[in-house]
């Protein structure tokens, strides 16, 4: 691990800034005042415009955690590690726009706010082994075999992802099903979704960045708290 | 040993990953398609559904206040962690200095 605080912002992470406030400034203008209102929803079916890009941001994130995890069970690294955390928390966090602007949206085209149907289901139950692994890290310390245990816990999330994507499909849910079908025809919808998917694709990267900092930041504090052990400092500083 | 029980285990679970995507030849009767239809002033039948305002504002305040907020609790944990380490960092080099 390297010894020096990630303390200046590199311009690869000012540019991802910058790109995640234009995009989401945009879909906010394209929903809002470009894209007309749909004919059977109402206004409600704008919620579409941020709610599935926050479901396609979370499922790369849970991916991405998985796979780094997987890299760090193989060949165990600080790096990796740090990822599959910053992954892991910023997908609990979308997931959890997704579960609540959901029902919001469920409340006015379903009646009410929760159906226990296969895509809604698996996607609480994704979040919450996600959960699980923050609840893991945060309280079940820092040593290497938390990590490798945590690591087995994302991993094993991999295939709930891809099963989160087929559900609607193979266990004939209720959760409609409108992109990848085609069922978006509107010129100015799609020009405001894809711009909401973009816009929160690079939102995850610059919040990913921001926890993978503060993660190399804490293992750097750890470093230093060793060092001073090493040198019996740590009982004058406390 | 340990890589080849590792590579078992995934390969256990990527098989029950690809079961339903082999049996992907069933078929999809029953899922609700929805085709998003602009609504046209114009048209008598379509008469702009106002009421579901409350959950649309409702929708983007938990997104955009829970965004804001998550990035302002990282940098409040990343202050936390850079005072703490600015603190470490002076002790030593004072430990240092007078050790020289």
């Amino acid at each position: 691990m390297s010894g020096t605080t990630p303390a200046t912002r590199p311009p690869a992470y000012w540019a991802f800034f910058g790109l995640a406030a234009g995009l989401t400034t945009m879909a906010l203008y394209w929903a809002f005042y470009m894209a007309p209102t749909e004919a059977s929803m109402g206004i409600v079916q704008k919620i579409f415009f941020f709610h599935v890009p926050c479901a396609i941001a979370m499922q790369l994130l849970f991916v991405t955690s998985g796979f780094a995890s997987m890299r760090y069970l193989y060949k165990p690294g600080p790096k990796s590690d740090r990822l599959a955390v910053a992954c892991a928390e910023v997908g609990v966090v979308m997931a959890a726009f997704v579960l609540i602007s959901g029902p919001l949206w469920a409340r006015k085209a379903w009646g009410h706010y929760w159906e226990w149907e296969p895509r809604l289901t698996l996607t609480m139950v994704l979040c919450f082994m996600f959960a699980a692994y923050i609840a893991l890290r945060a309280f079940g310390g820092d040593d290497p075999m938390t990590r490798r245990i945590s690591a087995g816990l994302a991993v094993a999330g991999l295939p709930a992802i891809y099963l989160v994507r087929v559900a609607v499909t193979k266990w004939r849910g209720t959760h409609p099903r409108v992109v990848w079908r085609g069922g978006l025809t509107q010129y100015d919808m799609k020009v405001a979704f894809w711009l909401g998917v973009a816009g929160f694709a690079s939102l995850a990267v610059v919040l990913v960045w921001e926890r993978y900092r503060l993660e190399a930041m804490r293992n750097q504090l750890d470093e230093l708290v060793l060092d001073m052990m090493e040198r019996d400092l740590l009982e004058d500083e406390l | 040993m340990r890589r080849w029980l590792a590579a078992l285990v995934f390969a256990v679970m990527a098989a029950t990953t690809m079961a339903p995507m082999v049996a992907s030849a069933q078929d999809d009767k029953g899922t609700p398609e929805v085709d998003f239809q602009a609504m046209d002033p114009k048209d008598s039948r379509h008469k702009e559904d106002l009421s579901g305002i409350p959950f649309m504002v409702g929708a983007y305040m938990v997104i955009w206040c829970g965004l804001f907020g998550y990035l302002f609790l990282i940098q409040k944990r990343q202050g936390k962690v850079e005072a703490e380490i600015a603190d470490l960092r002076k002790a030593l080099e004072a430990h240092d200095g007078a050790a020289t």
